[in-house]
């Protein structure tokens, strides 16, 4: 499912946002960077900053993907959300599933999810602003920033 | 968001000439073309990312993963890439100074008959 809408401008910068929403499976994760890449190429971002995008993205959703309902019920609903809000100084995004949850403030560099472990960091590295939430009905939610280079 | 994967050899050397995106749904087929690469012998292997569009850390698992198999036989994985997106992921993890990267395969290709 994908939605997208303006909202109300902040500080006279005009903010729109888009809502993806994928079964929590591996095939999935390309659709959100495809998305995420037409969207930020719609907000006039450059090459570098959208492949960063993108892989932060795609690292937040396999994260979520692979881990986030290991230990869940079968007839839980698998589902990772992605929110986009695009405004002219920067992207905010969140990546939430409803999972079972890391505990809210886990530090980035303890959490070891990929065979080599570089996924959050390399979120970390790319974007601005990373922080690791767990209010998105109960499950994890990620939320970073991405600013624009010329904001 | 596909990843088509086509190996030669040549002197020994095998090739793994990439196409497409290495994400968590791909990486898988990168990983087993390894495998099967050590399960025949071969621990001298060259991966051309030159036609990757994305890879994330489910790839560089994997590479990383291949790299573990063919060290314990005494082998090495080299790597063609010159795109810059991509060059950037190697070196925010520090991969770049485990992978030796060359621009082009000739390159990669005359450094690893050596």
């Amino acid at each position: 499912m994908i939605d997208a809408a303006p909202l109300v401008p902040v500080d006279g910068d005009r903010q729109n946002t888009v809502l993806v929403t994928i079964p929590a499976e591996q095939e999935f994760v390309g659709v959100v960077r495809l998305v995420v890449g037409s969207a930020a190429a719609s907000m006039g971002l450059n090459e570098e900053e959208i492949a960063d995008l993108k892989l932060a993205v795609s690292e937040a959703c396999t994260n979520a993907v692979l881990h986030a309902y290991a230990s869940s019920p079968v007839h839980t609903e698998r589902t990772v959300e992605v929110q986009l809000a695009l405004s002219e100084r920067a992207v905010e995004v969140d990546v939430c599933d409803k999972g079972g949850g890391l505990a809210p403030g886990t530090p980035a560099a303890t959490v070891d999810y990929e065979e080599g472990g570089f996924g959050l960091t390399l979120i970390g590295c790319l974007m601005d602003s990373l922080e690791l939430l767990g209010d998105c009905d109960s499950g994890t939610r990620l939320k970073f920033v991405k600013r624009h280079a010329t904001a | 968001m596909d990843l088509r994967i086509e190996s030669s050899t040549n002197d020994g050397t095998a090739v793994l000439a990439l196409r497409g995106e290495v994400d968590v749904y791909t990486a898988p087929k990168l990983k087993s073309s390894l495998i099967d690469l050590v399960d025949e012998g071969t621990y001298e292997i060259i991966v051309d990312l030159s036609e990757v569009d994305f890879i994330d850390s489910s790839g560089l698992g994997v590479l990383v993963g291949g790299l573990k198999r063919v060290k314990a036989r005494e082998g090495s994985i080299s790597l063609v890439c010159s795109q810059e997106n991509i060059l950037k992921i190697f070196r925010i993890t520090g991969l770049n100074k485990v992978f030796p990267i060359y621009a082009t395969l000739d390159e990669a290709t005359k450094e690893t008959a050596q």
